[in-house]
């Protein structure tokens, strides 16, 4: 009687959301990851750093989505342009976090990444990494799968 | 006394029952979209070229747009085994666009005059692949972003079933 009201239902409960609770669990772990994998590939691939000129900026009024969040602001649109090995590059950027990219407003310059590879494909230099934030995120949650595995699967 | 006890139980029981059908539905649509990815991540890249484009910007009003920045409709001449058939495909955001086109895709305004779409799009060719029996097209970058989107989750999924192994053969 006990056993079939309460017990059952439990086990069923545990059973229906475990796989979940570790899917989620290796997918935050998959995203630090990858993360940590595209700063060490930026770093590590032959690059330079040039200074862009601002040729023109304006305003734009839009909604603009990034992965999963969506916004609905004001923003600057930048063009610039670049020299590498003697060729011009002109390239478009929508700034969507001031802090995020190294921008002279006085000097009217902004940083660029140029991979060597395809100098066309430039992206803005950006001051501060998440990665070492993700390496500690990941180390913990690591951990943490290390010491739960043993008991939680010795103890069933 | 009983009543509340068998109540209770059986409350507890249509839960549980809630929880399994909501995990077994969360697993089929996962599994429906994993399907999804790896037959995309199968397909054979070729190339089109674009005969004909148009260039939209959704109204800011319409909520039924995540992004209201330009969006992209193309319209490809493809060829396969020497059958020439016509696919369209769109709308594409340029995060979609740029790099099938060689372009820097990283957030790219996208703003662009009528002449310089011109310049980019007219009589280009494009590496997409086609699934010519289901008259549809994905661009080969959307193809490379599922590619890695599976590897990614075959390393991780093989990790953790190593991490689990070892601190069990060491406890």
């Amino acid at each position: 009687m006990d056993s079939f009201f309460f017990d059952a239902p439990l086990v069923i409960m545990t059973a229906a959301i475990t796989p979940m609770l570790l899917l989620m669990w290796i997918g935050l772990m998959a995203a630090f990851g990858e993360a940590i994998w595209s700063d060490c590939y930026r770093l590590g691939r032959p690059h330079d750093i040039v200074k862009a000129a601002i040729i023109d900026q304006k305003l734009v009024n839009a909604r603009i989505s990034v992965g999963k969040t969506t916004m609905v602001s004001l923003k600057y649109v930048y063009r610039l342009r670049y020299e590498y090995e003697q060729r011009t590059y002109e390239v478009q950027h929508l700034v969507l976090d001031q802090e995020h990219v190294e921008l002279n407003e006085q000097a009217g310059t902004f940083l660029l990444y140029v991979p060597k590879a395809n100098p066309a494909d430039a992206t803005p230099e950006s001051p501060n990494a998440a990665s070492p934030f993700a390496a500690m995120a990941l180390m913990i949650m690591g951990y943490l799968i290390w010491e739960a595995a043993p008991t939680l699967l010795k103890g069933l | 006394m009983i009543v509340v006890f068998i109540l209770l139980g059986g409350l507890l029981w249509l839960i549980s029952l809630l929880l399994s059908a909501f995990a077994a539905w969360a697993f089929y649509k996962l599994a429906r979209l994993l399907w999804k990815k790896i037959r995309r991540a199968l397909l054979r890249p070729g190339t089109a070229q674009i005969t004909s484009y148009e260039v939209f910007t959704p109204d800011l009003e319409d909520i039924h747009f995540q992004d209201s920045r330009p969006q992209v409709r193309l319209e490809l001449d493809c060829e396969r085994h020497g059958q020439r058939f016509q696919i369209s495909l769109g709308p594409l955001t340029c995060e979609e666009l740029f790099p099938a086109l060689d372009m820097p895709a990283h957030h790219v305004a996208c703003w662009l005059s009528d002449e310089d779409w011109r310049q980019m799009l007219e009589n280009r060719w494009v590496t997409i692949a086609c699934d010519w029996r289901q008259r549809k097209a994905i661009l080969s970058s959307q193809i490379r972003e599922d590619r890695r989107m599976l590897l990614i989750g075959f390393l991780s999924l093989s990790l953790f079933a190593v991490l689990v192994t070892l601190s069990l053969l060491q406890s």
